[in-house]
Order: C-alpha cells, then structure tokens, then sequence
C-alpha cells in the first residue's frame, strides 16, 4: 500500500503532458515507421508487435494521464 | 561502400576492448574513489589490484562460456543450463538492471549537467535529449557504436587524464597510507565487490558472439581490464592523494571536485571543470547507447524476434520514467549502491555458477 501511495504521488508529480507526448510520439514512431519497415523487409511477426507496442503505448499514456490528472 | 553499410553485425577484438573500457568510463567512476574510500579508508588507492583479478576471472568464465556455446549469447545459454523458466528469470533480471543502469547514468550524468553547465535547463529536458540520441546509433547495430566508442575514446581519455596531471602537484603522497592495516582480507573483499560497478564486463554477456576472431576475445578484454584498472588507479590514487581519507568521504564525486581544484598562476582558461564535464557527455553517451542496444537485443532473441531496433524506442519512456523517479542526488547514489549489489551478482558470481552448473550437467560443446 504504502509503494502504491509512493507511485501515485510521483505520477502526481511527474507524470505531465509532455511525457504524455514524449510516450505517444514513441507509440506513433512505432506504429508508421517501424512496422512498415519491418514489413517491408518481410519480418511479419516483428511488424505486429512494432504495432501492438505502439497501440498500447499511446492508450497506455492517455489512460494514465486521465488517472493522474482526474482521478488520483 | 555497400559491403560497408550492410557489415554492421560484427567487431573485431580491438573495438570490443574500446567498448568495454568506454562503457565503464562513465560517471560511476566519478564517484569511485568516494565508495570505495568508505569501505577501506586509505587502502582504497590499492583496490585495482584485487579488482583486476577479480574481473579477470569474470571475464574468463564468460570467455568460456560463449566457447562451450558458440554463436550464443547468455540469453540462449543461460536457459539451457538453468532450465527454460530459471533462464528466462535470470535474463529478465539482467534486462532490468542494464535498464535501471542507464536510467542512473543519466540521471547522474544530468545532475552534473545542472549544477556545471546547464544552470536553468530543466533536468527533464537533459534527461530526453540525452537518451533521445543515446538511442539513435543503437537502431543501427554493434559496428556504428564501436566506431563511435573508438572516436569517444581517442578524443576524451588523453584530455581527462591531462586535466588530471594538473592536480598532481597538489598531492600530499602521505594521505595514501597506513597500507594494510586492516588486513588484506578487507582489501580482497573490497575488490570483489569492486568488480560490481564494471559494466563494460557485462558487454560479453551479448558482444562475444559479434567478434570477428572469438579466439582473441580474452586478450583483447584482458588489454581492456588493464587500461581500465590503469585509469581507475590513476583517478583513486590522486584524489586520495590530494584530499586525504576523511575528505574524500564527504564529497559526493571527488572525482569531479578534484578537476575543480586546479589553480594554476600561469593558467588563463578558467573553469576547468566545464571542459571536464564536457568529456563526460562525450563518454556517457556511447554507454547509454550500448545498454540500449544490450537490452533490447537480449529482449529480441528472449521473445523470438529477428530484429531488436523495434525495441529501442520503446524502451526510452521506461528508462526516462525510471531517471526522473528518484527525488534527490541522495536517493540517485541509494539506487546506485543498490545496482552496484546487483553488479556482483550477474558479474562475480553468475558467470562461475553458469561455467560449473554447464559443466556438472554436461551441456554445451567440448570441454
């Protein structure tokens, strides 16, 4: 309990928008340049998980940032 | 030209020996004589010796190893001699400590930045453009970051050891004794644990499969464990010199302070520490890449994956979250201690435990 009450008050302290942006900007790099690149070198498997990494990251740092700034 | 740019999987010996020493260089040696002071008080300036043999045979295990296993890094090997899920275990604990590394590295390495050079910068921002193009030579393989390293390497030593001779005159040779007061025991010890915040051995884990001629992968990491121990004996020696035992203790990197100290009449560049400080960028650099291009390459062949630059980027927030998480240089150096624990461990101990458990269950190639 008490190491959950430590993360929350760091998210509450450092969890702001531009790491929000800095998270998604990785999550779209991910999503168009390198699975493309990856399918274009005929790596299918490596171009999913390019993308799924790059879908969880972005929904993974809205949905953290709707918890930090609304909720906790 | 294209044999060249498509060659980027393989380094000979000599860049893998520029690697390990370059990747060790990093801020923790700052900060060596400090910690190695408050486990042996003045015989601190004698730990390269024990340390030397220490790592030496590190890096012999490791040597070995990757001969019973040809072509494999510990990510294979290990799971082959402790079992798939221990394996997996012991890999994931390795993944996480050279990501927590580089997050100390940088954290340290932007503290410094903030109280030398950059005044007003947030440290957050330092932090992100650091590791923003730490992580670009990573994406393009072993053979850029060797040529990288080897450049850093030829540019920064010479100068930081030339900084380091002006403070000579100011070393009273007397603070470096009592010798062997408490015993040789301490010292052994002192030394063992030492090898723990070598992270340039760690490079064997994943490098020895990328070397030209594997054949000279000892020689040439046992060249690298001798420049390395030369510069550490030289940085030891002249901060304990100059500041004696007790004032070592209390600074937080003499290694840094010491550079701080030159007054020379003659001398009319003043803040000399800038430039020192602006060789650590340049050293620091090649070493977060590398830990970038280790974890992501080992989190590759740990999940089947052919290529490991997908991984690079996505590793960034993690690695940036985890070097803004600690709230002052007190907890930095908490986490660092911490690390330097979990050093011994994948360095002193696991490569001999690897090495007899291979051997007792007959696996790998000839012995």
């Amino acid at each position: 309990m008490v190491i959950l009450s430590d993360i929350f008050s760091w998210m509450k302290y450092s969890y702001n928008i531009g790491f929000v942006f800095f998270i998604i900007g990785v999550g779209l790099g991910s999503i168009f340049l390198d699975a493309n690149q990856m399918k274009s070198k005929g790596l299918t498997r490596e171009s999913l998980v390019s993308k799924w990494i790059g879908i969880s990251y972005i929904v993974i740092s809205i949905f953290l940032y709707i918890l930090v700034e609304f909720i906790i | 030209m294209r044999a060249l740019l498509r060659d980027n999987d393989r380094i000979t010996p000599f860049e893998l020996a520029v690697l390990m020493v370059i990747v060790t260089l990093e801020m923790g040696v700052t900060t060596f004589p400090r910690t190695m002071t408050e486990k042996v008080g003045t015989e601190s300036w004698l730990i390269p010796l024990p340390g030397f043999l220490f790592s030496l045979l590190a890096v012999y295990f490791l040597v070995r190893l990757s001969k019973l296993f040809p072509g494999k890094t510990f990510v294979e090997y290990s799971q082959e001699i402790l079992g798939s899920i221990i394996g997996k275990l012991f890999v994931i604990i390795v993944i996480a400590f050279w990501v927590s590394t580089s997050a100390r590295i940088l954290r340290q390495f932007a503290d410094v930045m903030k109280v030398n050079l950059l005044f007003r910068t947030p440290i957050e921002v330092i932090i992100f453009s650091m590791l923003l193009f730490a992580a670009y030579p990573a994406r393009y393989g072993i053979e850029p970051m060797a040529r990288l390293a080897i450049i850093v390497a030829f540019v920064t030593i010479p100068v930081g050891l030339f900084l380091f001779a002006f403070v000579i005159p100011q070393a009273k040779f007397d603070n470096l004794l009592p010798v062997f007061a408490q015993g040789p025991l301490l010292l052994l010890k002192a030394g063992f644990l030492s090898v723990g915040s070598l992270e340039g051995i760690e490079l064997l884990l994943v490098l020895l499969p990328f070397i030209t001629q594997p054949r000279k992968s000892l020689k040439a990491s046992t060249w690298a464990l001798a420049v390395l121990w030369s510069i550490i004996f030289i940085v030891n020696g002249v901060v304990l010199a100059v500041f004696g035992e007790k004032e070592v203790m209390y600074l937080l990197r003499p290694g840094l302070t010491i550079i701080q100290t030159i007054e020379l009449p003659t001398l009319f560049v003043e803040r000399l520490s800038s430039v020192y400080v602006a060789t650590w960028v340049a050293l620091i650099f090649p070493s977060i890449s590398m830990f970038l291009f280790l974890a992501s390459t080992s989190l590759a062949k740990l999940f089947g994956l052919k290529e490991q630059k997908i991984l690079i980027y996505p590793l960034t927030p993690v690695i940036f979250a985890l070097a803004i998480l600690p709230s002052n240089v007190l907890e930095v150096e908490n986490i660092a201690n911490f690390l330097e624990q979990i050093g011994v461990f994948i360095i002193g101990i696991m490569p001999l435990f690897l090495f007899l458990i291979a051997k007792i269950r007959k696996k790998g190639g000839s012995y």
